[in-house]
This record gives C-alpha cells, sequence and structure tokens, in this order.
C-alpha cells in the first residue's frame, strides 16, 4: 500500500533516526516542538482521511471504509494524484465483489506515471482480479511477467501463491510445485496452498508425489487451531489415500497422527478401525469404533461406526454383544431421523438464513472458518451442514447473503433517519428566517466595536523602559489611586483647610515615599503590564476570529435558507424504496438457494439414514432367525 | 465391509476439495447491481446528512497511536469545556486497526467560535498486563473555518505507558 505523503515523511524521519544514532536526538527534539495551529492544507487533509478509510479497512468494515473512500472522491479530496486511494479502493471493490469496477480503477491506474511498487501492486491486484474470475491464463500471463517486479516481499508470496494455485488447476503439478516450494509453510496460506497441492496430484493420479506433499504439511510447525486442523486434515486424507491403495501400515500411521479430540477424530477412528480390519485384526479395530460410537450420533462417520462394530462382534462371535449393538444402531439411527427432520422443518419455516448472521457485521467470516467449533457442539443442525457449510460455493454465497443483509440494514437506518432529517431541515430554516434579521441587525453594531477594541489595543504601546517621570503609568491600581489623590491635594493645598508648613512637608514625605514605593516595585509592575497588555491582544484577537466566525455563519445561514437540500432530501425516499424491494427479493432469492442446498444434503442424509436403519434391523433379524435356528437345532439334537 | 470403500471415497473427495467459486450468473449480476447502487446510494446520503448537520465549519477530534505499540488502549473518554462529548472502547480489532495507521474520528460536531478545553482519558494496559488511567487536557481556539485536531497516544518509553501529543489544523 502507497503511503500518504505525510505517512512518508513520519518514516523518512523515523528512519533517519533508526539509521543514524548521532542524530536521533535531534528528531526527537523536533518531534517534541509544539508546533499549533497549522493551516489545513489537502496533504493534511487528505492524512487525516485515509487515516479514517484505513481504520475502517482494517477494522474489516469494507462497506464503510468504500464509502468514506467515495464521499472524500466526491468532495475532491481523493483525486488522480492519491494512487493510494485509487489502489485502495480497487482492492476494497474486488474484496466487496465488484470486479467491474475494480478493473476500471486498475486499467486508469496503469495508464498513468506511476512509481514503480505502485505499479507492480497494481498488476498484482489485476491479476488477482482475473483469478478470481476464472480468468487463470490472462492472470497467470500479468503474474508470470517482469510486470511484477518491485513488490514488497508479503505481496511477491502472494503471487508465488497465486501462480502455484493456478498452475495446480491447470494439472502443471511439476510448475505449481516449483512455485509452491518458495512459499513459507508456516503461514495460513502457505498451509492450504500445500493441503490442495497434495489433494489435487492424488486426484490427478500422482499419488506417490501427492502424499509426500500432505506428509510434509503433517511434519509443518504450528500451533494455531487453524494450523492444526489442517495438519489433522492432511494426515487422514493422507491415511485415507493408503488405505484405498491397500498400504494398512502407511495408513495407520498417518491415521494415528490426527488428534484425538480434533474436528476430524471422527474420521479417523472409522479409518483406524477399517486400517485395523484390512490387516486382519478384528479385535484392535472394535476398540476404536466402540469409541466412535461413544461419539455424537449426529456424525455421518460415527453413524458408519454404530454398524461396523456390532460387525465386529459378530465376526469375534460375540452374538449378544452384536445383536445388542444392532439394536443400539437402529435406535439412534431412529432418532437421528427424527433430528434430521426436525432440521428440515426448521429450515423450511423461514429465517434460517438470517440466523446465521454474526452479532457484529464486520466479524471476519462466520462461515468456513469458525465453523468447526460449532459442529463440535449440540447443535444437530451444524452437525448435519457441517460439510455444506464447508464448501467454498456456500460460503461464497453466504458472504453475498451477509453483505446484501448490511444493505438492507444500511437502507433501514437511512429509511429511519431520512424523516428525521427532513424534519431538521424544516425547523433549522424556520429558525434560521426568525434569528437572521435580529442576529445580522446585533452583529453591525458589535463590528464596530470589535473593531473600535483592536484598533484602541494596537495603540495600546508599553514603553520599553521605566520612567519615573509618569509614576501613573508605573504604579499599580492601588497606587495609582493614591498617586492622583496627593497629586490633587499638592495643587490645591493652599485653599485648603489646615494648610501649615508642617502638613506640607507631610505631605510631600508621603509623596516621595509612595514615589518610593511605585519605583520599588516598578520592574514587577512593568511585567505584569506587559502580560496584561499581551493578554488583551491575544482576546482581542479572538474576538476577531470570532466575529469572522458569526459573519461566515450568517452567510452560509443566508445560503440554507435559499438551498435546495429539502427537495434533494426527499428524492432519496424514492432511492430508498427501490432498493429496499431490491434488496428484498435478493435477500429471498439468496436464502432460497442456500435453503435447497441445504434440503438437498439432508435429503441425502436422510436416503442414507434410511438405508443404514433398514441393514441394522436385517442384521437383527438375521442373528435373531440364527439364533432360533440354533436352539431348534440343539432341541432337535437333544 | 466392502460396502465401506465407496464411502472413503466420498469422504476423501470431500475432503479434497478445491477452492471453486460459482454463482448463478443472473443473481450474480442482480447482487452486483445492488451493491453498486447501495454505495452510491449511501455516499450521497451521507454527503447531504453532512450539508444538513454541518451547515457551518465543525469540528473533528482524531485518536491516532503509535504503530506496532506493545501498549494496549481499553477506553477513551472524550470532554469539551467539561461536557462529556465522546467515549469509545475499544475491541481487539479496533486497536489492531489503531495500531497499523488507522485513525479515529471521535468527535465531529458545531462548536461556537472562542477558546475551549479539551479534556481526554485513556484506560489502558502496559506491556505486563497492569492497568492504568491517564489524563490530559489541551486548549484551543475555533475560528471561522474548520478545525481539526489529531490526539496522538504515544508510547512513553520511560513509563512503559501511553502519553499525549496533540496536532490541531485550521481550515482558512
Amino acid at each position: 500500500m502507497t503511503q500518504p505523503p505525510f505517512r512518508r515523511w513520519l518514516s523518512g524521519a523515523l528512519l533517519a533516526a533508526c539509521l543514524t544514532p548521532a542524530y536521533a536526538a535531534k528528531v526527537e527534539f523536533f518531534d517534541d516542538v509544539p508546533v499549533g495551529p497549522q493551516p489545513l492544507t489537502d496533504e493534511e487533509h487528505r492524512y487525516l482521511a485515509f487515516g479514517e478509510v484505513m481504520y475502517d479497512y482494517y477494522r474489516n468494515a469494507d462497506f464503510q471504509a468504500i464509502n468514506k473512500l467515495l464521499v472524500n472522491k466526491q468532495n475532491a479530496l481523493f483525486n488522480q494524484e492519491t494512487d493510494y486511494a485509487q489502489l485502495l479502493l480497487g482492492d476494497l471493490y474486488v474484496s466487496y465483489g465488484l470486479p467491474d469496477k475494480a478493473e476500471v480503477i486498475f486499467n486508469e491506474l496503469l495508464k498513468k506515471d506511476i512509481v514503480t511498487r505502485t505499479r507492480a501492486q497494481t498488476w498484482l491486484h489485476k491479476a488477482e482480479l482475473h483469478y478470481h474470475e476464472g480468468r487463470l491464463d490472462k492472470a497467470a500471463m500479468i503474474l508470470d511477467s517482469d510486470k511484477m517486479e518491485g513488490l514488497k516481499p508479503e505481496d511477491d508470496a502472494k503471487r508465488r501463491l497465486m501462480l502455484a494455485n493456478i498452475m495446480m488447476k491447470q494439472e502443471d503439478f511439476t510448475g505449481a510445485l516449483d512455485y509452491l516450494y518458495s512459499v513459507p509453510v508456516d503461514t495460513d496460506e502457505g498451509r492450504y496452498a500445500t493441503y490442495n497441492m497434495g489433494v489435487a496430484l492424488i486426484r490427478a493420479g500422482h499419488t506417490k508425489q501427492g502424499l509426500k506433499v500432505l506428509h510434509s504439511l503433517v511434519d509443518a510447525g504450528g500451533n494455531s487451531e487453524q494450523a492444526l486442523a489442517l495438519r489433522d486434515r492432511a494426515a487422514l486424507a493422507a491415511g485415507l489415500t493408503e488405505l484405498r491403495d491397500k498400504q494398512n501400515d502407511a495408513a495407520r500411521a498417518s491415521l494415528s497422527q490426527v488428534r484425538s479430540q480434533g474436528p476430524f477424530s471422527e474420521d479417523a477412528l472409522l479409518a483406524l478401525g477399517l486400517a485395523n480390519y484390512r490387516a486382519g485384526q478384528v479385535r484392535k479395530a472394535l476398540p476404536l469404533w466402540l469409541e466412535a460410537v461413544r461419539r455424537s450420533k449426529n456424525h455421518p462417520s460415527v453413524q458408519e461406526a454404530l454398524m461396523l462394530a456390532p460387525r465386529a462382534y459378530e465376526e469375534l462371535g460375540a452374538m449378544p454383544q452384536a445383536l445388542a449393538g444392532y439394536q443400539y444402531a437402529a435406535q439412534a439411527y431412529r432418532q437421528a431421523l427424527k433430528d434430521l427432520q426436525r432440521t428440515i422443518d426448521h429450515i423450511n419455516k423461514g429465517g434460517w438464513a438470517e440466523a446465521m448472521l454474526p452479532k457484529n457485521p464486520n466479524e471476519n467470516g462466520l462461515l468456513p472458518a469458525s465453523i468447526d467449533g460449532l459442529a463440535q457442539g449440540d447443535n444437530k443442525e451444524l452437525a448435519y451442514l457441517y460439510k455444506l457449510f464447508s464448501s467454498n460455493e456456500f460460503a461464497q454465497r453466504f458472504k453475498h447473503y451477509r453483505q446484501v443483509h448490511q444493505i438492507k440494514d444500511m437502507l433501514d437506518h437511512w429509511q429511519q433517519s431520512l424523516p428525521a432529517l427532513q424534519e431538521s431541515y424544516q425547523i433549522q430554516q424556520q429558525q434560521l428566517r426568525q434569528a437572521l434579521p435580529k442576529v445580522r441587525a446585533a452583529m453591525s453594531g458589535m463590528i464596530g466595536r470589535q473593531e473600535q477594541l483592536t484598533r484602541d489595543s494596537n495603540a495600546l504601546v508599553v514603553p520599553d523602559r521605566l520612567d519615573m517621570s509618569h509614576p501613573e503609568d508605573l504604579g499599580n491600581a492601588g497606587q495609582a489611586i493614591m498617586w492622583d489623590r496627593i497629586q490633587s491635594l499638592s495643587q490645591q493645598f493652599d485653599h485648603l483647610p489646615g494648610n501649615s508648613q508642617r502638613n506640607k512637608a507631610r505631605l510631600q514625605r508621603l509623596r516621595g515615599l509612595l514615589l518610593w514605593d511605585i519605583a520599588n516595585k516598578a520592574q514587577q509592575q512593568r511585567q505584569q503590564q506587559e502580560k496584561d497588555h499581551s493578554d488583551l491582544n491575544q482576546d482581542s484577537n479572538i474576538l476577531a476570529r470570532r466575529v469572522a466566525a458569526v459573519r461566515l455563519q450568517i452567510s452560509d445561514a443566508s445560503l440554507r435558507t435559499h438551498d435546495d437540500l429539502g427537495q434533494r432530501l426527499q428524492q432519496q425516499e424514492t432511492r430508498i424504496q427501490t432498493l429496499q424491494k431490491q434488496t428484498s427479493n435478493t435477500l429471498q432469492d439468496l436464502e432460497k438457494s442456500m435453503r435447497d442446498d441445504a434440503l438437498n444434503v439432508l435429503q441425502q442424509t436422510q436416503h442414507r439414514l434410511a438405508d443404514q436403519l433398514a441393514e441394522a434391523h436385517l442384521a437383527i433379524a438375521r442373528l435373531q432367525d440364527s439364533s432360533v435356528s440354533e436352539r431348534n437345532k440343539q432341541g432337535d439334537g437333544s | 465391509m466392502k460396502a465401506l470403500l465407496p464411502l472413503f471415497s466420498a469422504l476423501l473427495l470431500s475432503l479434497g476439495s478445491l477452492a471453486h467459486a460459482a454463482d448463478d450468473n443472473g443473481l450474480s449480476e442482480r447482487i452486483r447491481q445492488l451493491k453498486s447502487e447501495a454505495l452510491n446510494l449511501n455516499r450521497d446520503l451521507t454527503l447531504l446528512e453532512k450539508e444538513l448537520l454541518y451547515a457551518s465549519p465543525q469540528t473533528n477530534i482524531f485518536v491516532s497511536v503509535d504503530v506496532g505499540t506493545p501498549i494496549r488502549l481499553v477506553d477513551i473518554n472524550l470532554t469539551i469545556d467539561g461536557e462529556h462529548v465522546g467515549y469509545h472502547f475499544y475491541t481487539d480489532q479496533e486497536f489492531q486497526a489503531l495500531t497499523k495507521g488507522g485513525i479515529q474520528r471521535l468527535y465531529s460536531g458545531n462548536l461556537t467560535s472562542g477558546r475551549h478545553v479539551l479534556e481526554a482519558t485513556i484506560n489502558g494496559y502496559d506491556p505486563q498486563g497492569k492497568d492504568y488511567q491517564k489524563t490530559t487536557s489541551y486548549t484551543f481556539t475555533k475560528g471561522p473555518g474548520r478545525k481539526m485536531i489529531e490526539m496522538q497516544v504515544v508510547d512513553d518509553l520511560n513509563s512503559h505507558q501511553h502519553k499525549f501529543k496533540f496536532r490541531e489544523w485550521n481550515q482558512q
């Protein structure tokens, strides 16, 4: 991502501090300088606006991030110069499912003379777009060209991964492996690609190579729940492949590496039991299937194990245990069929898809990432639909559902807000019409007073030296009053009663004392005067700014009383209603499509369970018949 | 037992499913159009709302933190001239967004012109998980143009806590 200029400057400063320790202190010094209010230039404004977009982007609020980019674009803050904002908008369009809009942006950017890294990033985004749209050849052509030069290491890893995936889909496994080896397996992307590679190789008939890739994933590190689950999945896939190829020992070794409480433990128990059974070790297979039987009865592998455990008993000659096992299986299948029917009824009721929405709309996808935990619980619906939820097709559809639902919430919000906005506008208009004439009249007088104050303040000069020929200018308020009185007494002394020589001398002494007192405190008093003068100037400036602010407000208010905002607000009503209808129809169609998929899966499960129930009943009948004929034989013999 | 083999093949296939995106074309196109129109409408309504609410230049207060800080910001409380104007509790996701360079607008409103005092109180955890509280105040003057204040919550390397830095801009 290209950084906005201010951030680049900041990064540059920090880099300089890191590279040259001798200047580090200098950088810190500049950092601490109080800069005070600065003029808001486009660069600074973009720094703040783009920072806000990044906040939304990193908290996964893509819709809000796109909206901020569009609003700022409309306000001409983001324009042709701001490549970083354009690139991010293109990226967000891709993830929001608007590839056409993204392509327009990328093409515009590529026509421009932009820095090499931004150009390479733009090409990468464009290749990603082709990839998601299924245009694999076009994507590969870009990814494998010199257009990718200058990419950051993390983007280059993404490029290699995409190339590996493309080649995998085109069944060019050698090429895919070459790219895959350079992708670190300690990342989630690397792990998934390795797993996909292993499975693709096996499906294409390159079993040996595929198993090698899957085993490399089993041996790789990683302690996150996602890494461990994928490790289990790789061990299970390897084990099942080996089992299919009758490599029982290898299969047992692989399956033993699946965690006993992980999301694939039931499948592994079932398969491990079969591996033992195939090796002729029925006694070793039985405890594994019995362990599986103790797990959730809604899991398909557990449902299989329900029949396998009594069969193992049967082969070991333990007929009463076998009979009890089949009866238990039949009971479990009946219960599972009931649960299944309840789930089908629940899904048919409607509102099913909405109930799956996460509370926080910005939460990272509920499906399929965090579904594993839910599937392990008592939620029978999730247990039956787990495989459906894990499929990419369903995840894509659910993502659309979430996004359209977010649009619905947005429209509901605006529909509720619009009357309030319209009312606010009417009230504002009314108040402004009433207040404006009074405010305008009052303002002209106030402007005159403020201008006079500024003139007086400017005219007031504090002398730069202490001049005792004007002691009244140096004294504080009390001293100045006293000085006035003494001066007045001195001037009128001859006309006053008691104007004796003694009193005249006393008055002169008092005058001298006051002069001494004023002179003594003159320095301090002058400092106070300078401070007061400075404060006065400051207050006068603030008053001037306030007057300017009020004048601007009056001007804005006058424009408001004549604008067409009310009309424009009203026009939005129709747009909101039209989109609400479209949203509602789209949500219904999406829910129907997801419901059909879910019901299809459930009906298939229903058929399978019905078959298993029939099989269990047949086994019960067979054992009971053989038991009766055994007794009859014994009876005949006796 | 032979009947089990198809089951394992199905299991293997389901485990090995690769990523494929497929959608009904008609519905996909409708969704795209709807998204595009919704984005345009949301943009227009946001602009109209701003035009209505901020007919006069508003004051905006933003919050940012040091990129990659080891200190966790828990919540922030904001007052202007003693009146409570904003509070935000940070989820992990939101705080991560801040540490990656995101800037959050904490307050946007119409203030009278003249001098104002902004006071911010933050609660946070130091790298050892110990909680603390810090308060700061900042005086600014609102003039005729738009006012932007960025409150940077930066690491205080000496105390392993946060401290504040302010940057202020006036639109001329």
